[in-house]
């Protein structure tokens, strides 16, 4: 009887280490379905909106959504290099894509060591077509509208030679041979795109503006609001002047719109070798890191 | 016997629990789309770098204006005689009408309406572009001295741009510039109209051709109402264009 009574009790007891081993697993799955882990950066943005009217795009009136200056500026000045909104400028290394979204195109190059930033105002360069509001966001998870304030911050990525689908040596499997700048708001028709250089505009076409520098170096500008520009085909321009308010604008010749996101989409070509003597090549280039140091001079105030 | 089944069962049941809990851990899949936006966006922010407020560190490699920017004007007229005599000569042996060989050739600004010959003047680099009865009527010439772009429409639904720049820049990263060379030759195709290697390369806003010649760097670029229209899609459009170009500066010598 005794030995009976061990053995039900014995029997009894790893049912029940069993069935707690089980309840644990069952309660920690659910516990990390339910955000149970360590809050993570960007988990307090605001959701996005589901509802957008014009591909979430703002009206030229809207407020921007990016309004978190903040009240109380610290007592000490942050080591690292803010913008006027006292965010900590930040960038991925270049040729570092998101995932899924093509494979990049490492260039270290700074083209231009003296050209001004494309934009007066601070800005987020990142995919308009692989994060929140783009048409492959739920690749990775960001799933919502162009307007999700997670958009408008840093870190910078790159975005040359992104997925496209035209085919071309440079981007293996067709890409993107520019780079897309989010504005320093959603609201389009606002910030103002300007000259990198002294140069000349040399068209105007459909939703793009082209300046050339007697350099040979070719700046195209893309989705500005093309029915306010501020210069017209053949003006000089000098360093800094207004071309444009950055946009949506994207239209087939017979001005047939195409939907985008409010961004500048920025390219540039350059003449170029890789050693003295050599035949140039006249090309797209990677901006990026041409880029990452106008900004970084832009911020700095020189 | 049941200590031994209760032992295996136990040692499964941990196996099973260990494994599905490091599994719903580390998968991706398994996590809500915010969830997965948030952890991608924390990944980002932990590899990104920043920039010291003071003496900051160079950035990236900066590349320099190359010293060497001269014009090969005697390989410019030497290239136009050839292009010429080609065509006596195909014009001489072919009963039928048939298209000229590739080539370079002379026209003057001033027969064309929309060209400012002005701008054709100052510039300082042999002044190319594409020929085509829909080019001549709609050519437009912008020099900035040193660099020159033509525009036009080519036919409904393509318009042209064709640049020159006689300034070039030494790159600073040359895995990239070897790579792009490296594209090049394996294109290693030849230009007709001006004896040059070319490298054909697509983007958003243009389909692009570039080619070197008499020193100076050229690209030609294409710009179609639809990316997937074959004129762009394809290469032999832009390839036709370039192989038959107008010298608009014939009598232009070195400076």
């Amino acid at each position: 009887m005794a030995r009976n009574r061990t053995r039900q009790n014995g029997n009894a007891a790893g049912w029940l280490l069993i069935i707690i081993l089980i309840a644990l697993i069952i309660g920690g799955y659910l516990w990390r379905q339910n955000g149970g882990s360590s809050p993570l950066p960007g988990d307090g943005a605001p959701p996005a909106d589901e509802t957008p009217a014009d591909d979430g795009a703002l009206d030229d009136d809207a407020p921007p959504t990016d309004d978190e200056t903040p009240d109380d500026e610290p007592a000490d000045e942050p080591e690292e290099l803010t913008d006027i909104d006292g965010k900590v400028f930040s960038y991925l290394p270049v040729g570092d894509l998101l995932p899924s979204s093509g494979p990049g195109f490492v260039d270290e190059t700074v083209y231009r060591e003296n050209i001004l930033f494309p934009t007066e105002d601070p800005v987020f360069l990142n995919s308009q077509v692989y994060r929140f509001g783009g048409g492959m966001g739920s690749v990775n998870g960001m799933e919502g509208s162009q307007c999700d304030a997670r958009n408008y911050d840093y870190p910078w990525q790159d975005t040359f030679c992104e997925h496209r689908d035209r085919n071309q040596p440079l981007c293996p499997g067709g890409g993107h041979e520019g780079l897309d700048i989010r504005p320093h708001t959603c609201a389009k028709n606002v910030h103002w795109a300007v000259a990198v250089e002294d140069g000349r505009v040399i068209d105007i076409r459909r939703h793009w503006v082209t300046i050339q520098t007697p350099d040979g170096t070719i700046y195209n500008y893309l989705h500005l609001n093309m029915g306010e520009l501020s210069v017209s085909e053949g003006q000089q321009v000098l360093r800094g002047d207004r071309i444009g308010k950055i946009s949506n604008d994207f239209f087939k010749s017979d001005g047939t719109p195409v939907a985008t996101t409010t961004h500048l989409h920025f390219e540039m070509y350059e003449n170029y070798v890789e050693s003295p003597g050599a035949e140039p090549l006249f090309t797209k280039v990677n901006p990026y890191m041409t880029l990452v140091a106008a900004y970084d001079r832009m911020l700095r105030g020189e | 016997m049941n200590k031994l089944a209760f032992a295996a069962a136990f040692t499964a049941a941990m196996a099973v629990g260990a494994a599905s809990f490091f599994a719903f851990a580390q998968t991706d899949e398994s996590a809500s789309p915010p969830e997965r936006a948030a952890r991608l966006q924390a990944a980002l922010e932990a590899r990104a770098q920043t920039r010291p407020r003071l003496a900051p560190p160079r950035l990236g490699l900066p590349a320099k204006p190359a010293e060497e920017d001269r014009i090969n004007w005697t390989e410019m007229r030497t290239a136009l005689a050839l292009s010429a005599r080609r065509d006596t000569s195909a014009g001489q042996t072919t009963a039928a009408v048939i298209a000229r060989p590739p080539g370079m050739r002379a026209a003057a600004a001033e027969n064309f309406k929309t060209v400012v010959t002005r701008e054709v003047n100052v510039t300082h680099l042999p002044v190319l572009a594409p020929e085509g009865s829909r080019i001549a009527q709609t050519l437009k010439v912008y020099s900035l001295g040193s660099s020159y772009s033509a525009t036009a429409e080519v036919e409904k639904g393509v318009a042209m741009r064709m640049s020159g720049a006689r300034k070039k820049l030494v790159i600073g990263d040359l895995r990239s510039a070897r790579t792009r060379i490296a594209a090049m030759r394996k294109e290693s195709r030849t230009l007709g109209s001006v004896d040059a290697p070319y490298l054909v390369t697509r983007s958003e806003s243009s389909t692009d051709l570039t080619f070197a010649k008499f020193g100076a760097g050229y690209v030609l670029s294409i710009m179609c109402d639809d990316p997937a229209d074959a004129r762009c899609a394809e290469d032999d459009f832009i390839v036709k264009l370039a192989s038959n170009l107008l010298l608009l500066n014939p009598e232009a010598e070195g400076e």
